[in-house]
């Protein structure tokens, strides 16, 4: 069975929600002032899942993978800048997760993005079926950089995918175009997998990236919460210089700078949660003074 | 009685329905209007064939299992073709095992002949001609003959056309075929005398092997849509080796040669289709079609005319090859 579909957003709290589709759990802290948009198109098919994400404004997210599940992300558009766990992403790169990871995904700009996700087991047993290799998911995320007839043919593939679920999901519900898409995609997948590692040793990036989890743990929890940069570095165990390198690296933005986007999200949150109409946000615009 | 017909053909579904003694697959590789002529020869014991194709093509051609058959380049001016991946050039003889398959691809406009014999009419005319009873190849191979039996076997094969063409109502005169008959069947065995065998290497058996797990696999699934992943695991290769195998036998890749299969079952379908109760749609997306625009555009591009066109063609266009076959056998 197909299920497929496209959605605007213009609440990042709908859209987090709508990322789970895929496996997938997200918190978005937005990074501007300018209103929030996005449009998120998904394709669930028997195995694979494909999101595509077109976001307007940058935001940083923070991100954690279903553990049976092998997940593949990748910036979809030459507009996009994206950085995963303090690494700049080129267009062409991939991003091969480990199982159940979690990481930070920010963006400077507005851009695109594609996730392709299926289950473990399936994504060995197609590895070993068109490589002679079984495909596992690495034990630490892999950033590969594949060929590029390799990578625009998956990109395509994926555009293909996305426009046909936006546009056409009865055609795209039928079981043979369904599995012709499925297959195509896979294959190509498969063959990006196959590629070279773009970066060096990321072991230092990787402890970066595990500063600024601990830390957004610190700021996720209820029961003591930081309310200062001081207060989260006592509460992680780190010095506020190292906290802060991480940050930048990792998040894009300092501690304080962290701190106080989340506060403006949340409240920008409850202010969507208790106000979801538009004509209602609209009527306090006009009555605020 | 011997008999002789020609038919022209501007599909591939009735042509290669009419190719005998063998199930035949052709899938056409460029663009263009197909066109192609194919005159059967039967007399008592023979069975001769010439066919004139205007476009290069692939075929897959699985032997009827109780004829010998020798295939051949027609003109000798001709590009060379490939037999599953090797050169074969018009001075060379493709020698068909009965029940064995094999791939032919021809590059450009192709003549070719063929002439088939049943196993036992074989052994004894070879007997009787040579002194040396010649048996059926037990796997199809190339042989290269003595310049001057080749030159003779073509030039009988062309004489032999020729005087058909001219005059129909020649062959069923008895002695000129019986006279025409054994010549023919002389210059064969004589081809096929001698130590001709061409070595080949374990990789082309295995690659061979390779193929034809892929052929039993389209020829079990009919008009099935198949994809790399399910060829993968049947022929029991990686997708690399796949792509070497394809590349040689068929001169292109797996996926193009499945996407190449997926357009020509399409068609068949639209042209089988009845169009006051099917649609274009209906039949692209049974193929895995999803892109309908797409579609179109690759359709027109490989048959020179649109899905829709098909689908509405005229009712003799809609000849699927199958009484063809009844009539001549």
């Amino acid at each position: 069975m197909v299920q497929s579909g496209s959605a605007t957003f213009a609440d990042p709290g709908d859209y987090e929600a709508a990322i789970g589709i895929g496996g997938a759990s997200v918190s978005l802290v937005i990074n501007s002032n300018e209103p929030f948009k996005a449009r998120l198109t998904w394709l669930k098919q028997r195995h694979l899942c494909l999101l595509t994400g077109r976001e307007a404004v940058p935001r940083i997210a923070c991100v954690s993978l279903e553990l049976n599940r092998a997940f593949v992300s990748f910036p979809a558009s030459s507009s996009a800048a994206l950085i995963w766990g303090g690494v700049a992403l080129q267009f062409g790169d991939i991003v091969f997760h480990s199982p159940g990871e979690r990481a930070h995904q920010q963006s400077n700009r507005a851009g695109t993005w594609g996730i392709a996700s299926l289950p473990s087991d399936q994504l060995a047993a197609y590895g070993r079926v068109l490589t002679g290799v079984d495909l596992i998911s690495p034990p630490v995320s892999r950033i590969l950089r594949p060929r590029p007839a390799t990578i625009s043919r998956l990109r395509r593939h994926h555009v293909s995918a996305s426009r046909l679920a936006e546009t056409k999901p009865d055609i795209l519900a039928h079981e043979e175009v369904g599995r012709a898409e499925e297959q195509e995609y896979i294959h190509a997948l498969v063959n990006c997998l196959t590629a070279e590692d773009a970066h060096g040793n990321l072991s230092i990036k990787r402890y970066q990236e595990d500063i600024a989890l601990r830390f957004d743990d610190a700021l996720t929890n209820r029961v003591n919460r930081p309310a200062t940069v001081r207060e989260a570095c006592a509460a992680i165990g780190v010095t506020e210089q190292d906290l802060r390198l991480c940050c930048i690296e990792v998040l894009g933005v300092s501690p304080s700078r962290y701190i106080q986007l989340r506060r403006t999200n949340a409240e920008r949150g409850n202010f969507n949660g208790l106000m979801p109409s538009r004509y209602l946000k609209g009527y306090i615009a006009r009555h605020r003074h | 009685m011997p008999r002789s017909v020609t038919f022209t053909f501007e599909d591939p579904f009735p042509y290669q329905a009419a190719i005998r003694p063998a199930e035949v697959s052709i899938f056409p590789t460029a663009r263009g209007n197909f066109h192609a002529t194919l005159m059967l020869v039967d007399f008592d014991r023979l069975l001769m064939q010439f066919a004139n194709e205007a476009l290069p093509r692939v075929a897959h051609s699985a032997l009827a299992k109780n004829r010998a058959q020798i295939a051949f380049l027609a003109d000798p001016s001709q590009p060379a073709a490939k037999y599953c991946g090797t050169e074969l050039p018009s001075s060379a003889i493709v020698v068909g095992a009965p029940g064995s398959s094999r791939h032919i691809q021809s590059h450009a406009a192709c003549r070719w002949a063929t002439m088939s014999l049943a196993v036992n009419d074989l052994s004894a005319a070879s007997a009787v001609l040579t002194g040396r009873e010649l048996r059926a190849a037990s796997t199809t191979h190339v042989v290269h003959p003595e310049p001057a039996h080749m030159a003779r076997l073509v030039c009988l094969h062309a004489a032999t056309r020729h005087f058909i063409d001219l005059a129909p109502e020649i062959i069923a005169h008895p002695e000129v075929s019986s006279m025409a008959e054994h010549e023919l069947i002389h210059a064969m065995v004589t081809c096929l005398s001698g130590d001709l065998r061409t070595d080949v290497s374990p990789g082309w058996r295995h690659h061979s092997a390779i193929m034809r797990r892929l052929e039993d696999l389209l020829a079990a699934n009919g008009d099935q849509p198949l994809h790399l992943t399910q060829i993968c695991a049947a022929t029991k290769a990686t997708e690399r080796t796949l792509r070497i195998c394809c590349h040689e036998h068929l001169g292109m890749g797996p996926i193009k040669y499945l996407r190449l299969r997926r357009m020509f079952l399409a068609r068949r379908a639209l042209t089988r289709a009845d169009p006051a109760s099917t649609t274009v749609t209906q039949i692209a997306t049974q193929y895995g079609f999803g892109h309908l625009g797409r579609f179109a555009v690759a359709y027109r591009r490989l048959f020179g005319q649109s899905p829709s066109a098909t689908l509405n063609s005229p009712d003799q266009v809609r000849t699927t090859g199958g009484p063809l076959k009844k009539m001549f056998l």
